[in-house]
């Protein structure tokens, strides 16, 4: 939606500061742009509305809201130009933020997943054949007014006809094939039939206490009667054919049995407080592996950063020099890594590096144990990860050495520096000062970097002894993404919200003693 | 200013007639359908006849067969699922908890479809999906390496030696590495089983035979084979493929996916049952696994999905194509399987082949199971990886389940007993003394009577034993004494059990 806003800003920019905008042009162009975002906007919110997503259709709206006074508030007017990327955020960023956060506090999980009218909406479409019911077939006809009407035709001969919403009649000495009419009505062919379905599945044919439903593609059943049914003042649902109560347990999230345990499925959503945090903390995974698996993700992310770096900015020197020719082509070729998505070259690398049959993994490096051994595979998974970072690292590092001043360097020669004094004097520490908050985004991002570990070895080999599955090469979101969708209960939502916002928490604590490090070499680095 | 105004009135003026045009977007007639890659271009030509003959759009929407269930379970409640799906068997028992699909009744076809196929689709005694196919992995020799059929593990372990020895090929037979799957067949050979069964023939959870005797001589067997350097890990199918193609593996297990790479190979391959154990198992069973079409129940045009199933998908032409796409095992009897001379075989190597369990609870095998298998290959020990990857599953089953600390009686009998309701998990009148060594027990003496009764732990309905509930009879006044195993979650009382009561 934001896309369309940007796309259909008015192309008169300049004009659009100026206060006074005379041209009628520029404005009728602005508002047309703006009821077409509007337009949208009040489509998506019907939408989620009608999906019961409160939320997201609140959000939407005040979003929609807020960029209309941006733009219709003359006062407001130059934030405009920041609506795309505030309505981007707010919808992309803080609401899914915001939605994490509270599922956190939810049971949402495998059996869970729908609300509760949903359960009751779900559970009340069933329907059932009471006992001493009549089955019959059925045969399908429509009124000029276009009301549908079934022909029965019993096993035991009788037939009867029942329209929808009226008394059903018995037919007396009927003919032995459906009339192509009767009463009014007229049989309807294959075609239009099959075009009716959806239309006459949930009718009731007949009226009052005599009714007919559409049990089946063939069958249809007198009476057939919903077997769920919502009582409000006990907050159950009764279930028609044996009378049982299941009443709502609303702590658990589930009707369950008046007498004894039993349960209808599915069960639904309710909000559980701080369980999830609590079977955290007593999660016997937690008790196991994590320490070891907390140290590699550490190391995992660490060695990450400081390898891409070192290479890229060593390319990115050898690159600076203008000495070395074809240097365009070179930095084009070495970006290339950078350009090839993550997933299709670890492929590939899984496959060079296989231990039986790849290039490297059985012929030059054969013996590392690339995916067996526990160094073998974390050396495996580092390789890889230099490979897919170097070219950033590369490309950054490039764009700030052109920053630092030549004078810086002259006076240096003056002094009679070495070229590894220069480095490690004035380049590393200028150089520092720009990269420091892209360095520790590289450590925030590869300290989650799922994809390369599930995508390489899957966290293998396995760690021996361990309560839970856990393997050498596992990092905490890997890990603890097994914890909630492979504990043999389907995906558990809540639970793995409540681990997200616990890992979101251990990363900006060691973010923020990053940022208190990079603070100080940039004081250093004042002093060159 | 007073200009201005007045285009603001346009504005929202015009807002309201554009959107007003929302239901008409959102209004959408189409039966959709999800549909994996193979799939999909058949039925995409389905689509197009259905729609010529009556005039109503079919989608056809590529959803990969192991994506179909959590996505439907995120779309369908929001409307924007679909009213048909292709699903693997072993897919239903989420499904069904989640009340996402429909039971099918399909009597009307009666001797149409395989019965082990329906059967695979049957959880809690109804249907739920239109099975289209089959399969089982089975033993794939190669006959100029290996002229003999291998009848036992310990004959393929003999024979692997001496290929390897004569330099005859690099490998015997080699197994996937950390894949329970492809491992069953062995595990089950010797005995071995993933779950045992309930009375009534469902998965019985709390007993895990993957360290059953039987599931540790398999894994010795493994061990052994790792030990002598007959296998090496990390293999995957596509691998051992491609080896068996160039000659350097004799022997590996496959399923009927890789019919088509089979007889391109140019090998000269045979495919056997799976090889037995001496003195255990004649042959080993694989797992059988099927696919099948299911019905969303949050679908509006469920009937229209029926027709749409029942009609055009359930006939000779489109079981045909859907067979030939890969050379799975058909669900539907009448397809003539001459294009694949493979599937007889693997036919034959499913004889005795067990259906893979559609229960949740598998989500906890597949990786412990897997791990142990991978421990082995790296050289750890056989009997140690076993029994950790069957605490793995118990731990995981059991759930994070926080330790006993209270055992209480429940049932009919509890308001007798002296609790202010029947029923009640929460009441501390009937809650049981622990006996030590996991042993929980209670005396009371209630009146003549029909009663039923379990246990509840912790006081709430979380855990109870056992699954259904027992039924006690009683013609006069008795003094009953009712007990609980918490490590085999067993319950007992002194009238129905009364010789486990010294009486």
């Amino acid at each position: 939606m934001s896309a369309i806003a940007s796309k259909a800003r008015p192309p008169q920019g300049d004009l659009a500061f100026s206060k006074d905008q005379g041209n009628i042009v520029v404005i009728a162009l602005r508002y047309l742009a703006l009821m077409i975002v509007d337009a949208f906007a009040l489509i998506l919110i019907y939408g989620f509305l009608e999906d019961q997503n409160l939320g997201l259709a609140l959000i939407l709206g005040v979003i929609t809201v807020g960029a209309n006074i941006f733009v219709l508030v003359p006062s407001l007017f130059p934030i405009k130009w920041m609506t795309p990327g505030l309505m981007l955020i707010t919808l992309l960023v803080i609401y899914p933020v915001f939605y994490t956060v509270l599922t956190a506090f939810t049971n949402r999980a495998d059996g869970h997943i729908l609300n509760k009218s949903q359960v009751v909406d779900l559970l009340g479409q069933q329907r059932y054949v009471p006992e001493g019911a009549q089955l019959y077939e059925w045969t399908l006809y429509r009124s000029e007014d276009g009301t549908y009407a079934l022909w029965l035709t019993g096993d035991d001969g009788n037939v009867a006809f029942a329209p929808a919403g009226a008394p059903i009649i018995e037919v007396e000495s009927p003919p032995e094939e459906a009339p192509p009419t009767y009463e009014g009505y007229t049989q309807l062919t294959r075609a239009e039939r099959t075009q009716a379905l959806t239309e006459i599945q949930n009718l009731v044919f007949g009226e009052g206490e005599d009714t007919a439903g559409i049990q089946g593609r063939s069958q249809a059943a007198r009476p057939l009667e919903s077997r769920y049914v919502y009582d409000e003042e006990r907050d159950a649902l009764i279930d028609q054919s044996t009378g049982t109560a299941y009443i709502a347990d609303n702590q658990e999230g589930l009707f369950r049995a008046e007498r004894g345990s039993e349960v209808l499925q599915p069960g639904y959503q309710v909000n559980v407080g701080f369980r999830n945090f609590e079977r955290l903390v007593n999660d016997p995974g937690l008790r196991g592996p994590l320490l070891q698996v907390f140290v590699w993700t550490v190391t995992f992310a660490l060695l990450s950063v400081l390898t891409t770096f070192a290479v890229g900015l060593f390319m990115a020197l050898i690159l600076n020099d203008n000495a070395i020719p074809g240097r365009k082509i070179i930095r084009s070729l070495l970006i290339i890594p950078y350009a090839i998505p993550g997933v299709i070259a670890i492929g590939v690398w899984r496959g060079m590096l296989n231990e039986n049959l790849g290039i490297i993994g059985a012929g030059l490096g054969s013996g590392i144990g690339w995916q067996t051994d526990p160094w073998g595979v974390k050396f495996g998974i580092l390789l890889i990860n230099l490979w897919l970072g170097y070219p950033y690292m590369m490309l950054i590092s490039s764009g700030a050495l052109q920053a630092i001043p030549s004078e810086v360097y002259e006076a240096a020669a003056v002094d009679g520096a070495t070229p590894v004094q220069r480095f490690w004097r004035i380049t590393l520490p200028l150089l520092l000062i720009t990269m420091g908050p892209l360095l520790i985004a590289s450590f925030t991002y590869n300290f989650n970097n799922f994809l390369i570990i599930e995508a390489y070895n899957a966290g293998n080999p396995p760690i021996p002894g361990t309560n839970t599955p856990a393997g050498y090469s596992d990092i905490l979101i890997s890990y603890t993404y097994r914890l909630a969708f492979g504990a043999g209960r389907g995906a558990d939502y809540g639970y793995a919200a409540a681990i997200t916002i616990i890992i979101f928490a251990i990363v900006a604590i060691i973010t923020l003693m990053q940022f208190r490090l990079t603070r100080r070499w940039e004081e250093a680095g004042a002093n060159v | 200013m007073n200009r201005n105004k007045l285009l603001l009135v346009a504005v929202l003026l015009m807002v309201l007639a554009v959107s007003s045009l929302a239901p008409v977007f959102a209004q959408d007639d189409a039966l959709v359908i999800w549909a994996d890659g193979r799939r999909a271009p058949i039925l995409q030509g389905l689509a197009e006849d259905f729609e010529a003959e009556f005039g109503i759009p079919v989608e056809i929407q590529q959803v990969e067969l192991g994506d179909v269930r959590d996505q439907l379970l995120v779309a369908g409640p929001a409307g924007e699922g679909p009213d048909i799906g292709i699903i693997p068997h072993d897919h239903v028992g989420l499904l069904v908890r989640n009340g996402a699909i429909v039971p099918f009744d399909l009597s009307e076809f009666e001797g149409q479809f395989l019965e082990s196929a329906l059967a695979l689709f049957t959880f809690e005694g109804q249907v739920w999906g239109l099975p289209y196919a089959q399969e089982n992995v089975a033993f794939v020799r190669n006959v100029d390496l290996v002229p003999e059929a291998q009848t036992t593990w310990e004959q393929v372990a003999a024979t692997s030696a001496e290929l390897v020895e004569s330099g005859a090929s690099q490998y015997g037979f080699v197994m996937q590495t950390g894949d329970a799957y492809h491992a069953f067949p062995i595990i089950s050979a010797f005995g071995g089983y993933i779950f045992g069964l309930n009375d009534d023939s469902t998965f019985n959870t709390s007993d895990i035979g993957w360290n059953s005797e039987g599931g540790l001589a398999a894994a010795q067997w493994m061990a052994d084979m790792y030990a002598a350097g007959l296998m090496t890990p990390s293999w995957d199918t596509t691998a051992l493929q491609e080896a068996f193609n160039a000659g350097d593996v004799a022997m590996f297990v496959t399923g009927p996916w890789q019919s088509n790479a089979l007889l391109e190979s140019g090998i000269n391959f045979s495919i056997d049952p799976i090889p037995g154990a001496e003195g255990v198992s004649e042959a080993g069973s694989p797992f059988s696994g099927g696919q099948g079409f299911i019905i969303s129940a949050f679908s509006d045009k469920q009937l229209l999905a029926e027709s749409f199933l029942y009609e055009y998908v359930a006939t000779d032409e489109v079981m045909q194509q859907l067979f030939e796409t890969e050379g799975r095992i058909p669900a539907w009897t009448s397809v003539d399987t001459s294009a694949f001379p493979t599937v007889e075989s693997f036919i034959a190597a499913g004889a005795n082949a067990i259906p893979m369990p559609a229960i949740p609870e598998m989500g906890a095998v597949w990786s412990a199971a897997g791990n142990s298998q991978t421990l082995i290959s790296t050289g750890e020990d056989a009997a140690a990886s076993f029994n950790d990857a069957a605490e793995q599953i118990a731990t995981a089953i059991e759930g994070l389940a926080a330790p006993i600390e209270t055992v209480t009686l429940v049932g009919s009998l509890q308001d007798e007993a002296g609790c202010p309701a029947e029923w009640d998990p929460a009441c501390e009148v009937t809650v049981m003394t622990d006996d030590g060594g996991g042993q929980w027990s209670i005396t009371v003496t209630l009146p003549a009577g029909d009663y039923e009764w379990k246990v509840a732990l912790n006081g709430t309905w979380d855990r109870s034993y056992p699954g259904a509930n027992v039924a006690l009879s009683l013609t006069e006044e008795t003094e009953v004494t009712f007990r609980y195993n918490s490590n085999t979650n067993g319950v007992q009382d002194s009238v129905n059990n009364p010789e486990s009561f010294g009486g």
